[in-house]
């Protein structure tokens, strides 16, 4: 299941467990505890609704994500070294889409379509959620604004002694305003940021007018509109839970009794009366007869009695009764963390570390041996040490000589950080330990930055990393440094036995590794109309960042140059007639135009002189082995 | 004024809107010829419509040689009622739910609002 439908689905559950536990609390706490309180516990199970924070340990993580754990826990013991870059164990059923499965007969063994009609039930709900999120935000809000829209044609400004008795109950806040409206039966308060009350243009008595004031006014002192807007969102991502509805109406209710509460905290008892009159005499207020709405009328009588009751009821609440509402509300708050939401786990199994280098792609470590403990399971696996692994093109880190690595546990964002400590760090050489104290570990922001070797070669970097409270993992990963990497089972797909063959030649040419990580290949000019035939290829730098110290390259044997020499030897083995090859560097980009007066450095090879060391070297191409090998060798 | 008046349909107020218009009795002739420069419809369309208006008593029709019909609900309240309906079930909808509103919007009949009022008493619960 999608991760998203799941998040929902856990916060949905999470709060519906919530919410039956509060009603079946309800008759208890109902006459005791303050209103207010009763309010606050709902808004609890609001938030529980929309945020989706939760423990790794919640139950509902537990049952949403639980599972994997097991899955991951049954094969303790992986003897392989672990590599790659998605071992995220999380359904890879949804990765593959449908179609793929079906054509590739993914469901032939089915009886009954069950398990097609599951995917495809998989695949699609998160769209079926989001519909419905949406055709219910379209009818709410277009709803409301239609509302807003017809009365504020129909609004007319209240009298001045209504406006300053507003003012006088505001205590100089004046940031509401006062409309009459004829066509609301009660006095309202709407919006957030601007808000109004309107009232029903009939005649308020002074004291009349003064209640529904004071009742409006708490309600925007207590942001109960924020709140209102708040069970919108919820009852929008929640469409699908039944359970919402009830919350919903439990909320507004609780609401206007938590009001209620508020207003006669302060009054006397012939101030309540006046106040529950004033309720009374606004419902009582017979303007339009209005056929349609009678079916729930008998719920509406219902709700005023609660709130009537309340108020005649209302006392102030005992040291006791406050400490066991203090009490309710922590319990409540606890209850709701512990539920939690479906966040996915951690991962059940070692982290990857992955290793880059500045212009260079992110690359990789393969993981060895390692212990690891998670929630309380403990997974360990051995393996062969990182020396003797194979490594693949993911795990080979080029890089420049002394060049900063930056090595971390968080490829993209969505990967989880941890902090680790360096247990061992060996560098290998040709099979023998190098001196690793040039290395300098250091960490910045949870990632460990070393520095690459300085001479050229191959390295195989041993790391054992101790993750704090979770195990000791052991990876291994290759640096190569100064040296060409050649992909050669790439390179060859585009052999041909001519210079003039333009796009072949320009793969060729894009493939080659450049000489140095400063440059990069941008064009190529050929000359095919007698012999020898020529191939230029263009190198200029990758940015615009600083110029380099020597320029133009003239020293003999520059890693530049025996760089160049190894591409020529690739690039003769793959085109057949070419008789001569150069490669020109320009020290600034050439922004889109090919300049060959500004490449100021070149280095030109002759086929013939490669031809007297290695022999024809059109073969060479279609025996990968051997030319690798000269690579190897030769390279340096 | 009814409460059947907030249930005239479209086409019924095109018929209305002809009474309205007239400012006097009119014959269904005459309602007939207004209406073709606008609609289609039959003769017997429109005397349907006349007999459900005369039904809901927003029209009356009285009988001279033909019948004579006289809207008995002006274009002004007509419209008044419309925005009030209107308003009404936008509230009842989801404005309601966004809105702090003193009372909901159900009014009670005469009992409950007596019953409510024989209840509400604070100095007798109280103290």
């Amino acid at each position: 299941m999608n991760e998203t439908i799941k998040l929902i689905l856990s916060l949905s559950l999470s709060a519906g467990i919530l919410t039956v536990l509060l009603f079946s609390i309800k008759p208890l706490i109902r006459n005791k505890f303050s209103k207010s309180v009763q309010y606050y516990i709902w808004i609890v199970v609001l938030l529980r609704l929309v945020l989706p924070f939760s423990f790794e340990t919640s139950i509902m993580n537990e049952l949403f994500y639980g599972n994997q754990m097991l899955q991951a826990a049954a094969s303790p013991t992986i003897n392989q070294p672990m590599g790659g870059t998605d071992d995220n164990i999380s359904d890879t059923s949804i990765s593959l889409s449908i179609k793929e499965r079906t054509a590739s007969g993914a469901y032939n063994g089915d009886t009954d379509h069950s398990r097609y009609f599951k995917d495809l039930f998989n695949q699609y709900i998160l769209y079926l959620w989001l519909l419905g999120v949406i055709i219910s935000l379209a009818v709410n809000l277009t709803g409301y604004a239609l509302f807003l829209k017809h009365i504020r044609r129909s609004n007319e400004p209240a009298a001045d002694e209504e406006n300053r008795m507003l003012a006088a109950l505001l205590y100089g806040r004046n940031n509401v305003r006062l409309m009459r409206n004829h066509f609301v039966s009660t006095p309202m308060l709407i919006g957030i940021i601007r808000p109004y009350i309107i009232i029903p243009d009939i005649k308020f008595d002074e004291k009349q007018l003064k209640n529904i004031l004071l009742h409006e006014i708490t309600h925007l002192k207590r942001f109960d509109i924020a709140v209102k807007w708040l069970t919108m969102i919820v009852s929008l991502i929640h469409w699908f839970n039944p359970l919402v509805y009830f919350i919903k109406k439990e909320v507004n209710h609780a609401c206007e009794l938590a009001c209620d509460e508020a207003v006669v905290k302060n009054l006397s008892q012939a101030e309540k009366q006046a106040y529950g009159d004033t309720l009374i005499s606004v419902v009582a207020e017979h303007k339009y007869p209005i056929g349609v709405l009678q079916a729930t009328m008998c719920e509406e009588k219902k709700s005023l009695k609660e709130r009537l009751v309340s108020i005649m009821n209302y006392n102030k609440k005992s040291k006791l009764i406050i400490f066991f509402s203090v009490v309710l509300i922590v319990c409540v708050i606890f209850g709701a963390l512990f539920l939690g939401a479906g966040v996915g786990m951690g991962k059940v199994t070692p982290p990857n570390i992955y290793i880059s280098a500045e212009e260079s792609k992110t690359k990789s470590a393969l993981i060895g041996t390692y212990e690891w403990s998670y929630r309380n399971k403990h997974i360990s696996s051995d393996s062969d040490y990182p020396m003797n692994f194979e490594y693949g093109k993911e795990n080979v880190v080029s890089a420049t000589g002394g060049q900063q690595l930056v090595i971390g546990t968080q490829k993209l964002k969505s990967d989880r950080k941890y902090d680790f400590a360096i247990k061992k760090i060996a560098v290998y050489k040709d099979g023998k330990l190098t001196e690793s104290e040039s290395i300098e570990p250091s960490f910045i922001d949870g990632n460990l930055y070393i520095q690459a070797p300085q001479d050229t070669g191959e390295y195989i970097y041993e790391l054992v990393l101790t993750y704090k409270d979770k195990g000791t993992v052991s990876y291994g990963f290759v640096v190569r440094v100064d040296m060409l990497t050649y992909d050669l089972d790439e390179l060859s797909k585009y052999k041909t036995p001519y210079v003039g063959d333009n796009s072949k030649v320009s793969a060729i040419a894009g493939h080659l590794p450049a000489p140095d990580n400063h440059f990069r290949q941008q064009y190529i000019s050929m000359k095919t109309d007698e012999k020898p035939y020529c191939l230029t290829i263009y190198y200029e730098p990758a940015s615009d960042s600083e110029d380099r110290a020597e320029w133009p390259i003239v020293t003999p044997d520059s890693n530049i140059e025996t760089n160049s020499r190894t591409n020529a030897l690739v690039v003769f083995s793959m085109i057949d007639n070419l008789d001569e090859v150069t490669f020109a560097f320009r020290n600034s980009q050439s922004g889109g135009m090919l300049d060959s007066l500004k490449y100021d450095t070149a280095f030109t090879f002759q086929r013939v002189s490669f031809e007297k060391k290695y022999g024809e070297l059109s073969v060479l191409a279609a025996d990968l082995d051997k030319l690798q090998s000269i690579l190897a060798n030769d390279g340096h | 004024m009814n409460a059947l008046v907030s249930k005239i349909t479209d086409s019924e107020v095109a018929v209305m809107r002809v009474l309205w218009d007239a400012s006097r009795e009119l014959p269904i002739a005459d309602i007939r010829k207004t209406l073709e420069k606008t609609s289609k419809w039959e003769t017997s369309t429109i005397k349907t419509l006349l007999r459900r208006l005369c039904e809901k008593g927003v029209v009356s029709a009285a009988k001279k040689e033909v019948f004579y019909y006289t809207p008995l609900v002006s274009e002004a309240e007509y419209n008044e009622y419309a925005t009030q309906s209107l308003i009404d079930r936008l509230y009842s909808g989801s404005a309601k739910d966004l809105v702090a509103s003193l009372l909901g919007s159900k009014k009670l009949d005469d009992s409950d609002v007596r019953e409510l009022r024989n209840l509400f008493k604070v100095g007798d619960s109280d103290e």
